[in-house]
């Protein structure tokens, strides 16, 4: 077996299966398909010409059952809508248009229950409406130790830049954003990069940071500057567009709450959030506008390799607690057991703030309804995998089969074989 | 125990105590006849000098010494080495052929009969029956008990009562557990290690796991279809709500565990879906264990290899 | 597995040979041959297989000792490539005309009015419907089929069909009559009452082809690895079926895919030994082995086609076991298999075997 064919197996995506058989009239994704409250239920496939960009930012998984279709497609669930009916309003359309906000979520739910496939609605939502799309596709390749790292000399403590990582994000952020950073001009000086020529749009200036990963973290500052700037600096104001709102997506946020595989000078593990890559993302959780253009921040946990860190779970404890209305002061409120040493760092940073601008939200996702559910397997019916008729009672079966109309486990259901089904 | 017919001398007293025999008790009213008969008639001598015939004493028949060549055994199933089995199946057999024509009952209506189990079978013959053997002898002692009761002779009942075990173990009538006042089942079941208890209600089709979704309990789509089996082969998932305490044991057994017991759980509500419960396989108990290990061997059947020196 | 020749057929059709017009009673080469070949894995030497109803020898038909020998190795050969091979038909479309010259029944009586009057009623609803053989070469279980062609409008008429689902009905209404204890509607019970059993859910051949991949007992992972080849038969392109190696029963090419748990039983199947070779010892005298073929099960035939795949499996290249034992099921569909020389080979020696099935039988 030739070095790294079993790796490129486990991580070969494949998003079509020509046995499927196609389905007649079914409807896209799209800006107003997204919000349609009467389509609830049904499949929306993906758009064609969006796969690349989707595919750019890795927003598909390998295990997510895509090969069994003809096309990629997602359910439109209750979670979609509305999150469709909040980009629309970030992005100053739809009822209430309230352009400039800035959402933040956490998004937890079981395992299976399209924690991922909601980022990747999301992103599909904001290449519609013509965001900046930043992902971090698995927020455990920053810590695993498998990427170059450089202390950065006089901080305290010290901090750390993944050059490499850095390099690859700004690859991807291009690739899935190109018509829209042709578009977007260089508007604030950067001192740190000499070599940018003036005038150039944002996509050159993310390709300095292809090329040359030593500036490629000072390349990102740049980036990121120009993509949150409201207004040019003085003497470029020539061409200045403003600037669209941006989703920020990371999947797998826990192994950010907890020591990296990182090593120090004296062999002490690095914490996550001393370096620079993770604790710019994480920083922007913090309290107030972090995204001056407005946008959407989306940190997702994963239950698929998951270190689990004690502090993360109280602080989301925290996060319901407060959303439920338990004041940080009664006795309901969780806390961390004495001597359990949970991490105060993660706790201050997931602290759920009083009266904040735009506060953290915790949004757990549930197994999806029962006629979801229905829309879901008649998909599979229609794409030839289930040969079964489609009634109530069936896809109640499942429904209780699948712990309640978790999403990943209907989906393995759908596609079991069952000679003769009862 | 009869005596065999012996050869030779022994022959002849038999024969001679045979024909006194028969001297004694039935010609025993014509005897003086007998004796007139006898007395000649014609005399070469005188008759003074006559001397009374001592008569040889009477043959004390109590006391009479005989010794048999052998012992012949009263039944033909002596030598077979388990005589009085085989002396109660050929009764049975020959019961069975001679009242075959009597009108019989569905099995399920016979009388419940507690027959010898197998060791209490073997205390009462006093014999080392097998297993097999013994079950074809008691699949005899149904097809009798199948006979009409009001039919069924005499001697069959008490042929059959000789079978029946010390204490009437089906005489107390066995009541079905219901639904409590609640409308809640219990059930309980075990599988290999594990012990699982059930309680199931009308609802909507939740489960709950040692109060955790089914999913994170078992991860397997496959367990968990075994665990709801009952409901879902009688499509009842979305009928009812489950909740679940299952301990010890590993995923197999626990999931088969809850099976059994929503199985029985599930009857308690609707005890007409027996028929189909059994067909599904849920209301079977499997009562397979782990075999225990045992000395001398390495597990419990395997042998540590055989070293020559 | 049903052999070519029913030996209900073959008899009917031999009694029926003898009433009609002596024209018609001229000996046939082909029947009794294919009857033969078929023989000794069939019946038992010993059996008086016609019993009362035992045809005599037309006057014109004379039976030598010597006539009744057995066919050249060719002949056999041509059979039983015949009998595997689905494409040919023998409604009279002879496969090799050197060899075959025998004319089956249908043929004869198709020419002959008189006779086809005549004819068991059996045979006449038989000719009504064309294009279907009246014995079967297939190891394919065809209960399923049966069973799911029952509610089928095409075929029956409306009322027969709901004639028998009445009958249906009945037959299993002892299960489930004396519900007067249910909350719920009756359960509908699957067709196939044994899938009821949650011992029994899966489908027999898969069931039998997981349990075969199973290593040390762990059934999880041979699931595991059903689950992923049943994948791959979905998501991989459809066979490209040569021509030289059609498979048994299958549905088109195109369509296999949709339904993987019946790809494989085909692919299975169609590749399964009619028989195994026994070497017994000590019949020929002087230690040499005598190679018998001993005729298997259904069950058998699969194990064994199982086994072959399994494998011939072990040759690819691919990484894990899942993705060999896949990749050889798409290529035993495809002809490209080892595994069909071995079942060729396995019946090659079976044919040239077939001669020591006189030997007198020791157990």
């Amino acid at each position: 077996m030739a070095p790294g064919e079993r790796r490129a197996l486990k991580k070969r995506i494949v998003l079509s299966n020509p046995n499927a058989l196609e389905i007649e009239g079914m409807v896209d994704l799209s800006a107003e398909t997204m919000v349609d409250s009467r389509l609830r239920g049904t499949v929306l496939g993906l758009p064609m010409p969006m796969i690349d960009q989707l595919r750019a930012v890795e927003a598909f998984k390998p295990k997510q059952g895509w090969s069994i279709f003809r096309r990629p497609g997602t359910v439109l669930r209750r979670d979609t809508i509305e999150m469709g009916r909040l980009v629309e309003q970030i992005s100053g359309e739809g009822d209430k248009p309230q352009k400039g906000k800035v959402a933040k979520k956490i998004i937890n739910g079981m395992k299976g229950s399209g924690k991922s496939v909601h980022l990747l609605q999301a992103m599909a939502m904001a290449f519609l409406k013509k965001w900046v799309v930043i992902t971090v596709p698995d927020a455990r390749e920053l810590v695993c130790a498998n990427t170059a790292y450089t202390a950065v000399e006089g901080t305290k403590p010290l901090q750390y830049i993944q050059p490499n990582a850095v390099s690859a994000l700004l690859k991807r952020t291009v690739e899935a954003n190109r018509e829209l950073l042709a578009e977007l001009k260089v508007s604030q000086n950067h001192p740190s990069l000499p070599m940018l020529q003036p005038g150039s749009t944002l996509e050159e200036l993310a390709k300095l940071g292809f090329a040359d990963p030593a500036i490629s973290w000072a390349v990102f500052q740049a980036f990121w500057a120009e993509l949150t700037a409201s207004a040019p600096a003085a003497g470029l104001e020539k061409g200045f567009v403003p600037r669209p709102p941006m989703l920020v997506t990371v999947d797998g946020l826990a192994h950010w709450m907890t020591e990296s595989e990182y090593r120090d000078a004296d062999y002490n593990k690095i914490h996550a959030h001393d370096l620079y890559f993770v604790k710019h993302f994480l920083s922007l959780l913090k309290e107030g506008d972090s995204l001056k253009n407005g946008g959407l921040l989306l940190y997702a946990t994963s239950l698929s390799n998951n270190p689990n860190p004690l502090a993360l779970s109280i602080a989301l404890d925290r996060l319901t607690a407060h959303q439920a209305g338990i004041s940080a002061s009664s006795p309901e409120y969780p806390n961390p057991a004495a001597y359990s040493g949970a991490d105060e760092r993660v706790l201050e940073l997931l602290k759920p703030a009083e009266k904040a601008i735009s506060p953290v939200e915790l949004q757990t996702l549930e197994g999806i309804t029962r006629d979801e559910a229905r829309g879901f397997y008649e998909y599979f019916a229609l794409s030839g995998l289930l040969r079964d008729s489609i009634t109530d009672q069936w896809v109640g079966q499942r429904w209780s089969l699948s712990g309640g109309g978790i999403i990943g486990e209907l989906e393995k259901l759908g596609r079991r074989f069952r000679a003769a089904s009862a | 125990m009869a005596w065999h017919k012996p050869n030779g001398l022994t022959q002849a007293m038999q024969s001679l105590r045979l024909t006194s025999a028969i001297s004694n008790s039935s010609i025993n009213a014509s005897r003086p006849t007998f004796n007139a008969l006898r007395t000649r008639t014609y005399a070469t001598e005188t008759e003074a000098v006559s001397i009374p015939a001592a008569a040889a004493p009477e043959i004390d028949f109590v006391s009479f010494s005989q010794k048999p060549a052998r012992i012949i055994p009263a039944s033909r199933a002596y030598f077979s080495g388990s005589p009085r089995f085989i002396d109660a199946l050929l009764e049975l057999e020959a019961l069975q052929a001679r009242h075959a024509g009597l009108p019989t009952v569905a099995p399920a209506e016979a009388p419940r009969m507690a027959w010898f189990k197998l060791p209490q079978f073997r205390d009462f013959v006093g014999e080392p029956v097998p297993n097999k053997k013994y079950k074809s002898l008691v699949k005899i002692l149904q097809q009798l008990n199948r006979i009409q009761p009001e039919f069924l002779p005499a001697d069959v009942r008490d042929t059959l009562n000789k079978f029946l075990r010390p204490g009437n173990p089906y005489s107390k009538e066995i009541v079905p557990r219901t639904v409590d006042e609640s409308g809640l089942a219990r059930g309980k079941a075990k599988r290999k290690e594990s012990h699982a208890v059930v309680q199931l209600v009308e609802g909507e089709g939740e489960v709950l796991v040692n109060g955790k979704n089914i999913v994170n309990v078992f991860s397997r789509l496959h367990d968990r279809e075994s665990a709801l089996w009952a409901l879902q082969a009688t499509q009842r998932l979305d009928k009812y709500n489950v909740w679940i305490k299952v301990k010890g044991g590993g995923v197999t057994g626990q999931a088969e565990a809850i099976t059994l017991a929503v199985g029985r759980a599930l009857l308690m509500h609707e005890p007409g879906l027996k028929p189909v419960l059994r067909k599904a396989g849920v209301i079977t108990v499997d009562p397979r264990r782990v075999e225990r290990k045992k000395p001398g061997h390495v597990k419990a059947r395997k042998m540590p290899t055989w070293v020559k020196r | 597995m049903t052999p070519r020749l029913n030996l209900f057929t073959a008899r009917a059709a031999s009694a029926l040979r003898q009433s009609t017009t002596p024209a018609l009673a001229s000996r046939s080469i082909a029947s009794p041959a294919r009857f033969r070949a078929i023989q000794p894995i069939q019946c038992r030497w010993n059996s008086s297989r016609d019993g009362s109803k035992k045809v005599e020898p037309q006057p014109d038909e004379q039976t030598f000792p010597t006539s009744d020998q057995l066919p050249d190795v060719s002949e056999e050969a041509n059979e039983i490539s015949r009998i595997m091979d689905k494409e040919k038909r023998c409604d009279g479309v002879p496969s090799t005309p050197e060899l075959d010259q025998g004319t089956p029944v249908e043929e004869i009586l198709s020419r002959d009015k008189q006779a086809m009057k005549h004819m068991p009623k059996v045979m006449q609803d038989e000719l009504k419907k064309s294009g279907t053989r009246s014995f079967s070469t297939s190891a394919r279980s065809r209960i399923p089929e049966i069973e799911s062609s029952v509610p089928g409008p095409e075929g029956a008429s409306a009322e027969a069909t709901a004639a028998l689902a009445d009958m249906i009905r009945q037959a299993q209404s002892p299960l489930v009559e004396e519900n007067l204890d249910l909350k719920f509607d009756e359960p509908i019970l699957p067709q196939n009452i044994k899938t009821l059993s949650y011992r029994q859910r899966y489908d027999t051949l898969q069931e039998q082809f997981t349990k075969q991949m199973m290593v040390d007992g762990k059934l999880t992972k041979a699931q595991k690895n059903m689950e992923f080849i049943l994948e791959h038969l979905r998501t991989s392109s459809p066979p490209q079926i040569n021509p030289k190696r059609p498979l048994l029963d299958a549905p088109p090419a195109s369509q296999m895919p949709l339904d993987p748990v019946n790809y494989l039983a085909v692919v299975v199947d169609s590749v399964a030994p009619l028989f195994r070779i026994r070497q017994q010892k000590g019949i020929a005298g002087g230690g040499a082995a005598v190679q018998i073929p001993t005729p298997l099960n259904l069950r058998q035939r699969r194990r064994a086609a199982i086994r072959w795949i399994i494998d011939g499996s072990a040759k690819r290249r691919d990484s894990t076991f899942s993705h060999r034992v896949a990749a050889e099921v798409v290529a035993v569909a495809e002809g490209r298999s080892s595994v069909w020389d071995k079942r060729d080979q396995q019946h090659k020696i079976g044919i040239s075997g077939r001669a020591n099935l006189s030997t007198p039988m020791r157990r």
